[in-house]
């Protein structure tokens, strides 16, 4: 491709010159922000791959949902997978709160026992006599470029909503991060806190799937919080880094989709996400990586 | 100050899963006293204090603070965790923690009052970590982070500090400094409740001492209940006693 | 934590019955003493069946509306092909997951590869990939027709063979009537309309048979994801072309096409059948419905004339 062509491509980016794909991009930079944002509570509790679980729980609900109304209209299926998708999340909580399972392990559990039933459910549709059930992948291998306006009023509605709700409670939910017990001492009902951020991850997970698939949903929950992290020093710029390398992936990646043939947007997003990552980790201040310039300033 | 004890256990009986970590302990701890709670592994110690916080459900028993039950007792009560139960790595600094323990006065959404602002600054003077205000606590000392600890919970002006084994892995120089501000609590009328894991120093620092393995051996003042005799029930029979000639200080 | 076992207990229970539910009983490689036939596509599954009529028994691998790019086997697909007399397949690389299906059956049965004699086209882009949607092209399904033949020969007695025979000179005379009649109607389109956009290039046969433009979203195989440069691209064709309609398929996500026709006004229209027949109840349930029925929404769609397919002995 050559230059002109780039330049070409990318003017009709910025003007937004095809309706979906300005869609693609406002839903593109909700998904990242939305992600990062709510993201950055589970990396810090250690239990990055629950957002993994949570995505890959949605498709016993959706395939479910399917099988039941026969049709593939969206608000019974995405329904369905949400309920899976807190039903898995709540089963993580529960086992690995307890003292005989590790809260890794409980998600691994997790995510196998529901994508194991999604993939049963799967496979008795793809033997339904009704030739209906095309498209059902689909739902998983969301795409951005097929966003419409109501899904993006949705996502809008509710990553607004929940950025809202976090950014008023980021002191409690600090502190019943950060230390559970003192929190629940402090007279933060701490079951409570637990089970908000548990919905809005798998709020988050399911409005994400559409932009990104439910395979890069877990890289969005947890490489920019992982990049925030390198980089800030205090929760509350955490946060706001996390949100802005996920807004930024998003715009970035649907960018690279719009200009490059054949790159899906959800691939580039992580794509982008992913070298955010690596530059900090080469370049931020306590890195093993030793450049030349900055040996001088090395103390202890 | 009601005139009921800072905690006041009855019949307390705590399980996880098979094993009996409480076995019907029945005890109390007062203000104004500095209390140590010593045993040997396993004894419960630290599930005695979590059961107070609410952290561990009781089988059977009651436990009451200040006369109160439930989570309105606990707004009077200040936890010190133990050193490693924390992420260090979490992205806070010392001003961050010591500002945390004003969240039961300044709530979860107003802005600091002046009143807040002070107890956080007194308490950062109070633990001589004023200058460190700024710091991330990864980057801090194992006696840095504890005094940290020890700060917010100053600036939380309970009337019941617990504290769970504080001088594990600490300086000289800290441990001091955290035996100083224990002392001014209990003078000024907290009942302060530590699990302490140093027998040697128990008479010389604290006032009360509760003996316990499962069910309470032996609770009282120290110079009556500290004695190789209750050591040695509490400990089963398996402690080795060496007495020190009792010149100078250790 | 005892509700979450119960719960977890549950699910796996769950989980294990429909397991075990998605089992079929096995049998020898014959039923009621007629061989058992395995056929990987429904549209194959439909080709033995008007030639094998009640000689054979046909178990078809894939459902109606199902992605023979994507279907993903299970152990009663392999139970299945382990207790047949034949097995059918596509070829031309459309089911990759055939292969390790057909090692892993064990013993032994004669494989009737479809497209067996066909040359294949190529994906236009110059990328090589072989395009596997032969059956498009009534001239070449008539080689297919031969070729299950073949297969049933080697499975049936002499009296059977004869009955294939009749069969297969009947079909063939269908084919030809169809093959002309589907010439004919394309032809019917004015020449500035007859172009055929869909999900992805399941309609190249189609294009060079009956002489219309094809164009897919994505290429040939429905494994890949389109971005937001190709859907940009197809929308400047659809522009360019001024197109009355473009369309959907059943067995694959209409959600970009859908996308398309509402950025460029077009009327979406479909859904054609791609990669597979319809559902036994309906009007594409058969290959030759299935021919007739793309036929006729592209004619309708795209503004040509169209009178209903009369068989044979039209």
């Amino acid at each position: 491709m050559t230059g002109a062509i780039l330049a070409e491509r990318t003017l009709e980016f910025v003007t937004f010159e095809y309706a979906f794909a300005a869609r693609a991009l406002v839903a593109s930079v909700l998904v990242g922000a939305l992600c990062g944002l709510v993201g950055t509570f589970m990396v810090l509790r250690r239990m990055s791959l629950i957002g993994d679980a949570a995505g890959h729980a949605t498709l016993p609900g959706v395939v479910g949902a399917f099988l039941v109304t026969g049709s593939k209209a969206m608000a019974p299926l995405l329904a369905g997978g949400l309920g899976t998708a807190l039903l898995a999340t709540w089963v993580v909580e529960r086992v690995a709160g307890g003292r005989r399972t590790r809260p890794d392990a409980a998600i691994a559990v997790s995510l196998a026992v529901f994508f194991g039933l999604g993939l049963v459910l799967l496979s008795i549709a793809q033997r339904s006599p009704t030739a209906a059930q095309a498209g059902l992948n689909g739902i998983l291998f969301g795409n951005a470029a097929g966003v419409t306006t109501p899904q993006l009023v949705t996502l809008s509605v509710i990553a607004l909503t929940l950025a809202a709700l976090v950014l008023a409670l980021v002191r409690p939910l600090t502190v019943a991060t950060f230390d559970p017990s003192f929190a629940r001492a402090a007279g933060v009902p701490l079951h409570l806190v637990r089970a908000g951020v548990t919905l809005a991850l798998t709020l988050a997970v399911v409005v994400s799937i559409h932009a990104v698939g439910v395979v890069l949903v877990a890289a969005m929950l947890i490489t920019p919080p992982s990049t925030a992290l390198l980089v800030t020093r205090r929760m509350p710029s955490a946060l706001a880094v996390s949100a802005g390398i996920g807004a930024a992936s998003g715009a970035v990646g649907a960018w690279i989709s719009f200009v490059v043939d054949g790159v899906s947007t959800g691939p580039a997003m992580v794509l982008v996400a992913s070298a955010a990552f690596a530059l900090a980790w080469v370049f931020a201040a306590d890195s093993p990586v030793r450049l030349p310039r900055r040996a001088a300033r090395v103390t202890s | 100050m009601t005139d009921a004890p800072a905690i006041d256990v009855r019949d307390l009986v705590v399980r996880y899963g098979e094993h009996v970590a409480l076995d019907g302990v029945t005890v109390t701890a007062s203000v104004g006293r500095l209390t140590a709670v010593v045993g040997p592994n396993g004894a419960g110690k630290s599930t005695l204090l979590n059961a107070v916080m609410g952290e561990v459900r009781a089988d059977r028993g009651t436990i009451e603070v200040f006369g109160a039950s439930g989570p309105r007792a606990l707004r009077r009560v200040t936890w010190v965790p133990q050193r490693g139960a924390v992420d260090a790595d979490f992205p806070v600094t010392v001003g961050d923690v010591v500002r945390q323990g004003r969240l039961r006065h300044a709530g979860w959404f107003r802005r600091f009052s002046r009143d807040d602002h002070e107890a956080v600054r007194a308490a950062l003077e109070r633990t001589d970590i004023a200058d460190l205000i700024d710091r991330p606590i990864s980057a801090l000392s194992g006696g840095q982070l504890q005094r940290t600890f020890l700060a917010r919970a100053l600036a939380q002006q309970g009337d019941l500090y617990l504290l769970d084994e504080p001088f594990v892995g600490v300086d000289a120089a800290t441990e001091r400094a955290i035996v100083e501000v224990l002392r001014e609590l209990r003078d000024g009328g907290a009942a302060v409740v530590v699990v302490h894991h140093d027998l040697g120093s128990v008479p010389e620092l604290f006032d009360d001492v509760i003996l316990l393995n499962r069910d309470v051996i032996a609770a009282g003042p120290v110079s009556t209940t500290f004695n190789e005799a209750n050591l040695q029930r509490a400990w089963g029979g398996r402690l080795v006693v060496l007495r020190e000639p009792t010149a100078g200080a250790s | 934590m005892t509700i979450a076992r119960h719960i977890l207990a549950g699910l796996a229970a769950v989980a294990l019955t429909l397991g075990l539910v998605g089992c079929r009983s096995g049998s020898d490689a014959t039923d009621n003493g007629r061989p058992v036939v395995v056929a990987s596509t429904t549209m194959l599954a439909d080709l033995a069946t008007q030639l094998g009529g009640d000689d054979v028994v046909v178990r078809g691998l894939m459902s109606p509306g199902g992605d023979p790019h994507l279907y993903q086997p299970t152990p009663s697909d392999g139970r299945a092909i382990a207790s047949s007399a034949l097995v059918v397949r596509n070829g031309l690389q459309l089911e990759g997951w055939i292969d390790d299906l057909l090692e892993n059956a064990g013993g032994e049965r004669p494989i009737v590869t479809a497209s067996t004699g066909v040359e294949p086209l190529t994906k236009a882009d110059g990328t090589g990939r072989i395009d596997p949607h032969f059956w498009m092209d009534a001239t070449l399904w008539a080689g297919a027709a031969d070729e299950v033949a073949e297969g049933l020969y080697a499975i049936l007695d002499d009296e059977g063979d004869a009955r294939v025979r009749a069969r297969l000179e009947a079909y063939h005379a269908e084919i030809d009537a169809l093959h002309a009649w589907i010439t004919a109607r394309i032809a019917s389109i004015p020449a500035p309309q007859r172009v055929l956009v869909t999900s992805h290039d399941a309609f190249g046969y189609f294009g060079a048979a009956y002489a219309i433009q094809v164009r897919g979203l994505v290429g040939i195989s429905t494994e890949q994801e389109a971005g937001q440069r190709d859907v940009a691209a197809l929308i400047e064709f659809v522009r360019a072309q001024a197109l009355p309609a473009i369309f959907v398929e059943t067995s694959v996500n209409p959600a970009l096409i859908e996308q398309i026709g509402r950025e460029t006004g077009v009327d979406v229209a479909g859904p054609l059948y791609g990669d597979s027949l319809g559902a036994a109840d309906g009007p594409a349930a058969t290959w030759v419905g299935m021919m007739t029925e793309n036929t006729r929404m592209i004619v309708e769609s795209l503004g040509g004339t169209w009178e209903p397919f009369a068989g044979a002995d039209a």
